[in-house]
């Protein structure tokens, strides 16, 4: 079967400070037609740049190892030009903030409609009715008024939607988005997640989305890979993530969210603090923190297991029972 | 946690006979530029009307979105902004105009103490950990150097960072830890009250629930008292007992935090709380114009 993305032994080794240094090891992910698949974790975990791997999109003197296929292509080796075309009309990245990656000096007309009439030699007057038609869709009322406006006089939200529009208008098949809601309100987030779903999902287009935000992600993926120092270390559904989650990681994370209907007397504490994929001790990079930690921890990582038809990358993961929330099973992780 | 605490400990319990803040009507109006040349002013009022109380060793919540007001209220608490109208009392003692003297607005400053949001721009790049919050202790404190190097090595063990970690200029320290000595160095002048801006929203997950069992550790041993703003309803409900809600510079609603969060009364609040993902949690269509202008008749 193709998979529409499929990412296999990805590792990515980008330079800092005149050095190498690893961010991305071995992630394998796929992502079928109209699937939506979340990367959750904290900073450093390599989730961004996973997505910007997708497009080619890796700082100057990124090295990359692995495999990228699309539909069955494969990308590794692609030229520039390709690589252009692959992100003008197959997927497309909305980015966390904005105001950041849309230019200010020109029209929110122009930004939007410069993809259609660059690349596919649309008609501008045809081009800004089809950029005004999808406003209307992402909710933002007066279109036409709209189109004239610059940048600065649209609010964070509203900016947001622009974005979302301008990746609608070019219909890839495939969606990253990195972080699209962080920078909002939480209602503006609640609205804007609404829209991309909604539009996401008519026009059966596949999302690979990047967030921190464990509960957002199961509120609309199908399927969430956790992140940590580099590396996947679970993949599973929402449901089946929280009920049981397989890797320590994972349940610890559940465990330290404040919750928002209970008050705990203390929350359960990771201790130390997230790694990036080069700070990692080899082995499972997250022994130091771990509390089922074993000898063979430091040893070597172990390969992704299917277990429950999720996948895991723990030595212990088939024996140990794990809970995501206190007192479902006594706290089981402790600071 | 040596001797220090526990004399700041009786400090607090000397010091303030009445409740820790007193907020009344306050209000503020910023005069905003516009018209050719920025000849012609408008007034945008951001706070308006808010009145509160704190007692010593509880934990306010402020709550609300972007431009909501919440951090020109600390910002005036502190003393950073004046305030337009209205009356504060921090400690028992009126702050409602800027401090006249160095001593008074020193005094002021060792009432009350405030952590900003960013730990990456609230630290001096260029002074060592130690230094940042000898300077605290300095100001603040009447004491010898040896007991200020004590002193500093109580308040960084209290924060969970070790003494070596004091040698060290802020680049070498991550988020979490920089947020510590934020905490440490708003600590050092022992004050009556904290404000916390948005103190754990830039954390990991993972990092923020440290820094939220600290500070529920540190208020439960001083008997200190926190202002905690916050967007994060969750994060309210863990460190706070009492909730103010906010809305474009308006209180729309004020009490228990638990009765707000599970029993609110008003819609905004409803709909704060509904915005928040959960598990099974939908997210609903609003036309974002539709939504403001529905809301703004509350």
């Amino acid at each position: 079967m193709t998979h529409l993305l499929q990412i296999e032994n990805l590792s990515v080794d980008l330079v800092v400070h005149r050095r190498y240094r690893k961010v991305l090891q071995d992630v394998s992910i796929t992502v079928e037609k109209a699937e939506v698949v979340s990367l959750v974790g904290e900073s450093g975990s390599g989730k961004s740049m996973t997505a910007r791997s997708v497009l080619s999109l890796l700082p100057a003197q990124g090295k990359m190892s692995g495999g990228i296929a699309f539909d069955g292509q494969s990308l590794i080796g692609a030229s520039y030009k390709e690589w252009q075309k692959f992100r003008a009309t197959k997927a497309a990245m909305i980015f966390q903030d904005p105001r950041a990656s849309i230019n200010p000096v020109h029209r929110i007309g122009d930004f939007l409609t410069e993809a259609l009439v660059h690349n596919r030699g649309m008609d501008r007057h045809e081009a800004l009715e089809r950029a005004a038609t999808l406003l209307e869709q992402v909710g933002i009322d007066d279109a036409t008024r709209r189109l004239r406006q610059y940048p600065h006089e649209l609010s964070g939200g509203m900016l947001q939607r622009v974005m979302i529009a301008s990746v609608l208008l070019i219909e890839p098949q495939l969606i990253l988005a990195d972080e699209p809601t962080t920078a909002l309100d939480v209602t503006t987030q609640a609205d804007v997640i609404a829209v991309l779903d909604d539009l996401r999902a008519q026009r059966d287009m596949a999302m690979l989305f990047i967030t921190h935000d464990l509960e957002l992600a199961a509120a609309f993926s199908d399927r969430i890979a956790v992140m940590y120092a580099g590396f996947i270390v679970e993949v599973s559904t929402p449901a089946q993530l929280h009920a049981r989650p397989l890797h320590p990681y994972t349940a610890a994370l559940l465990h330290s969210r404040p919750m928002l209907h209970e008050r705990t007397a203390r929350l359960p504490q990771i201790s130390g603090r997230p790694l990036s994929a080069f700070e990692a001790p080899p082995g499972c990079p997250f022994q130091d923190r771990c509390p089922y930690v074993q000898p063979r921890c430091s040893e070597s990582m172990p390969q992704p297991l299917l277990i429950a038809g999720s996948i895991v990358r723990c030595h212990r993961a088939s024996e140990l029972e794990l809970v995501s929330t206190v007192g479902a099973g006594g706290g089981q992780t402790h600071g | 946690m040596g001797d220090a605490v526990h004399s700041a400990e009786t400090d607090h319990v000397r010091r303030l006979n009445g409740p820790a803040v007193e907020v009344a009507g306050l209000r503020k109006v910023f005069r905003v530029s516009g018209g050719v040349g920025g000849r012609r002013h408008r007034d945008f009022v951001a706070v308006e009307g808010a009145s509160f109380s704190l007692e010593q060793g509880h934990s306010l919540g402020i709550v609300g979105e972007s431009g909501s007001g919440k951090t020109t209220i600390a910002r005036m608490l502190v003393g950073i902004d004046t305030a337009s109208g209205g009356s504060i009392r921090v400690a028992g003692r009126d702050r409602s105009t800027p401090a006249k003297s160095t001593s008074e607005r020193r005094r002021r400053g060792s009432e009350m103490q405030i952590v900003f949001q960013d730990p990456y721009t609230s630290l001096d790049p260029r002074q060592s950990i130690n230094r940042c919050i000898n300077e605290v202790l300095k100001l603040h404190r009447t004491m010898t150097e040896n007991e200020r190097r004590q002193r500093i090595i109580e308040l960084l063990d209290q924060v969970g960072l070790t003494e070596h970690q004091g040698l060290v200029l802020p680049k070498n320290l991550s988020g979490g830890q920089r947020q510590r000595v934020a905490i440490a160095r708003a600590l050092a002048a022992e004050p009556a009250v904290l404000v916390l801006d948005e103190a754990v929203s830039a954390l990991d997950v993972s990092i923020q629930a440290q820094i939220i069992n600290l500070l529920n550790d540190i208020r439960e041993r001083t008997n200190m008292a926190y202002i905690f703003i916050s967007h994060n309803l969750a994060v309210v409900r863990q460190v706070t007992d009492q909730t103010l809600v906010l809305r474009k510079g308006v209180v729309v609603e004020q009490g228990d935090t638990e009765k707000i969060l599970d029993a609110p009364e008003n819609d905004y609040t409803k709909l704060l709380l509904a915005s928040v993902p959960e598990p099974g949690w939908k997210p609903r269509r609003v036309r974002a114009d539709a939504a403001l202008s529905r809301e703004s008749e509350i």
